[in-house]
């Protein structure tokens, strides 16, 4: 009985092993060049047949809900097609396309965003779009510099060949309490897209000093979003020059630019406008108690919550002059076509629908309330994405497309990488923001040099 | 033996035998399937790059040089792993005692014919029925530095507030201590278990001796229960080791602010699902199950003092 299972266990083994072998052929030939499909049909005809599956994140009932809907519309134009959704977690977005990659069962369409998508291009798992863009461009089909926002699309592209079609454009603005803005007593005619950081500062001064009078002194002006997400600290790195790696791959962070950002960093953190990472906040915007929130999320996940219901205006996020190059930082969510589809024709024309003014203007109806990347929806009395709040100022999500940029530095590096980098920036701003270690400027730069330096030689 | 004779052998075997094969095969290819083929897998991952996708590339002992050189020299290897390697020692340390002994003095409280014993019994279990993610989730909530009930009430002290598990230091890990104790329950049941199966003449005969309380715990609770006490050492030590349960409500991906959380579970699905280095983390898996093996291993040529009652 041993030796029979010590020769199973042995041949399970060496069977493990040999599918691992096989495994490792297959990756080889899925990695040569940037895939592109052979064929470009973007007429399709209505009784096409094929069954195509979208990969969409199971979490996001908005996302569910307007997909949903674009696949009801998608199947009076072509009935014989037939879709399905499958679900991914956001949270572990690498893992779950890698999983089905592998077992090759990722879907036809697949969701990413703006920095995720870098994952599937460079594993080349998905096609490179430019061929359906030029042949909708010369049918008349649309114009892409005039129809669209194109900064969006630029950012689901690299290197030139658009990835990922964006279903929409997310900025960061900046949210306001008007309840509070009003009981501090702040002049509100400053209060409008494009105003400066300048004013900014005075504002929450003006709001601190209504705090501390009130007998609110453990209340922070601003939920700032600095310490863990790129939208907002990269942006405001690179509005005073610096950056993070340049195009030779070399770390640039050490800069006189990137001192001054954690400068102004460590003065609202002085002056109590946002709190010290190592302190307890007592307020927060999501409750009411804080004044104002750096965020790119749609108005509704704010605008109707009990403590802020008509309380909630928008207002560009605030430009920083000192450098005459204030950025905005933004992002898309959008879709791919998977290059081991057998209906890329199918799933274009669905992308075309979804990017289309009936298609956002379907989705926009069916959950999505961030800016549409169409340019004919940018009035905001008519776009559905703006229609349900026109007591908001909607537009702040479109204002300054010549200031917005995305994290794209992550472009530049191995996916194993992105992560270290992305966590040794965050570190960064989150050190600026603590009072205790904020004294010394020059350490925490030196620090994240050494934590990008190490994430780059790392074995 | 000839060859016919062990035919004729194994035909009998199996003839004998087979209902009880069939009845075990689908548990045996689930395990192969499931269990054996990842340990196989994992083994042989450890010694390449792999990201999980893309093609391997061999490294030998390179992944396993690395994890050692993190670890007695902090700069040459993964220097994350110092920190990793004395978070989970600490945690280990500190956490299997302060659990142990508490479980235990609350099933000593429990164990008695008081009134109403059994609903205190269920209420101190009912925390371990909570699945352990939504747990996270709910301390995560509780000890929140912004909305959490712990800061509200420490506030009409004049307390407070405080980040808990978002702390850059040894706080942080406090906090999860505290958390803790949330789930001595588990250890009380099987403390329970334990005095239930002391005869309880060996008490009659110690109150007749004139011992007191103290005396027939130290004397008799103590020493008849040690083979419980054993078993949960060395079940909480395999456990304890393997502890990721910051992922749910740590910060940076349960690392926590300057990896004050990072234990070495966590390291191990940081490097695999979140950096794509499948290779490495295999390799620091195999490591884990080393230092389990050998820890386990020790402690049961040490375990002498343990009592079984049926030995006697």
């Amino acid at each position: 009985m041993r030796k029979f299972l010590c020769i199973l266990l042995a041949a399970i083994a060496a069977m493990t092993l040999v599918a691992c072998n096989g495994n490792k052929k297959d990756s080889n030939s899925s990695n040569s060049g940037t895939p592109e499909p052979t064929s470009v049909n973007i007429n399709l005809d209505k009784n096409t047949a094929a069954n195509i599956s979208i990969l969409i994140p199971g979490g996001n009932l908005n996302e569910r809900t307007m997909i949903n809907a674009l696949i009801e519309d998608f199947a009076l134009m072509y009935p014989n097609v037939n879709i399905t959704t499958n679900y991914l977690t956001v949270g572990s977005y690498d893992s779950d396309v890698k999983n089905l990659a592998r077992t090759g069962t990722l879907d036809d369409i697949v969701w990413s965003n703006s920095p995720d998508f870098y994952f599937l291009v460079n594993n080349n798992l998905v096609y490179n779009l430019n061929p359906y863009i030029e042949a909708s461009e010369a049918a008349n089909v649309f114009n892409l510099k005039n129809d669209f926002h194109s900064e969006y699309f630029d950012m689901g592209s690299l290197n030139g060949n658009l990835y990922c079609v964006p279903r929409s454009a997310d900025s960061v603005v900046t949210f306001i309490n008007t309840d509070i803005f009003n009981k501090a007593g702040v002049d509100m005619s400053v209060v409008k897209d494009g105003w400066s950081w300048d004013t900014f500062m005075d504002v929450c001064a003006t709001i601190r000093t209504y705090f501390d009078n009130n007998g609110m002194r453990d209340r922070y002006v601003l939920d700032a979003n600095l310490t863990s997400w790129l939208s907002v600290c990269y942006p405001m790195l690179r509005s005073f020059g610096a950056d993070v790696i340049d195009d030779q791959g070399n770390i640039i962070i050490d800069s006189e630019g990137t001192r001054e950002c954690l400068a102004l960093v460590k003065e609202m953190v002085d002056n109590r406008y946002i709190v010290d990472t190592q302190k307890a906040s007592g307020s927060s915007f999501e409750q009411g108690t804080s004044a104002m929130l750096f965020q790119s999320a749609s108005v509704s996940h704010y605008a109707d919550r009990v403590f802020l219901k008509d309380k909630v205006d928008l207002v560009s996020f605030p430009l920083i002059m000192d450098k005459n190059t204030p950025k905005i930082g933004c992002g898309i969510a959008g879709y791919c076509i998977n290059k081991n589809t057998k209906y890329a024709d199918v799933c274009w024309a669905f992308l075309n629908y979804m990017i289309s003014y009936k298609g956002q203007q379907k989705m926009a109806l069916n959950g999505l309330n961030l800016a549409s990347i169409r340019k004919d929806l940018a009035d905001t009395s008519v776009a559905n994405w703006a229609i349900s709040y026109p007591n908001i100022n909607m537009s702040a999500y479109l204002y300054g497309s010549e200031y917005k940029i995305d994290p794209s530095f992550l472009a530049k590096l191995s996916p194993s990488m992105k992560t270290d980098f992305s966590t040794a920036l965050t570190d960064m701003f989150s050190k600026a923001c603590n009072g205790s270690k904020n004294g010394d400027l020059d350490k925490i730069v030196r620090t994240c040099v050494e934590d990008m330096e190490y994430a780059l030689d790392e074995y | 033996m000839s060859k016919s004779k062990i035919s004729v052998k194994i035909k009998k075997t199996i003839k004998n035998s087979y209902t009880g094969w069939l009845f075990n095969l689908p548990l045996f290819i689930g395990l192969a399937v499931f269990t054996l083929v990842p340990v196989v897998l994992s083994l042989y991952d450890s010694f390449f790059k792999y990201d999980g996708l893309n093609a391997r590339e061999w490294v030998g002992m390179g992944n396993y040089s690395r994890i050692f050189a993190g670890i007695f020299n902090g700069e040459s290897g993964d220097r994350d792993m110092q920190k990793v390697v004395i978070n989970t020692l600490v945690y280990t340390v500190v956490s299997i005692p302060v659990n142990l002994v508490a479980s235990y003095f609350l099933a000593l409280l429990v164990n008695n014919s008081l009134k109403g014993v059994t609903a205190y019994r269920i209420f101190y279990y009912l925390p371990c029925m909570i699945p352990a993610v939504a747990g996270g989730l709910l301390w995560a909530d509780m000890f929140d530095g912004t909305y959490g009930i712990f800061n509200k009430i420490l506030g009409f002290f004049g307390l407070g507030p405080y980040q808990f598990f978002k702390y850059e230091d040894m706080r942080a890990l406090l906090a999860v201590f505290i958390m803790h104790l949330w789930s001595v329950g588990g250890g009380m049941i099987l403390w329970l278990s334990a005095f239930k199966n002391i005869g309880k003449h060996y008490y009659e005969a110690a109150k007749l001796d004139g011992a007191n309380a103290w005396h027939r715990l130290v004397h008799i609770t103590i020493p008849m229960s040690s083979a419980m006490i054993f078993y949960n050492i060395i079940t909480s030590t395999i456990g304890t080791l393997q502890y990721n349960g910051t992922l749910t409500f740590g910060i940076r991906n349960g690392r926590g602010a300057n990896n004050a959380l990072y234990m070495y579970a966590v390291k191990i699905y940081y490097e695999a699902f979140e950096k794509g280095k499948v290779g490495y983390a295999s390799a620091l898996a195999w490591v884990l199950l080393a230092v389990i093996a050998i820890i386990t291993a020790i402690m049961f040529k040490t375990s002498s003092w343990v009592f079984y009652a049926e030995e006697n």
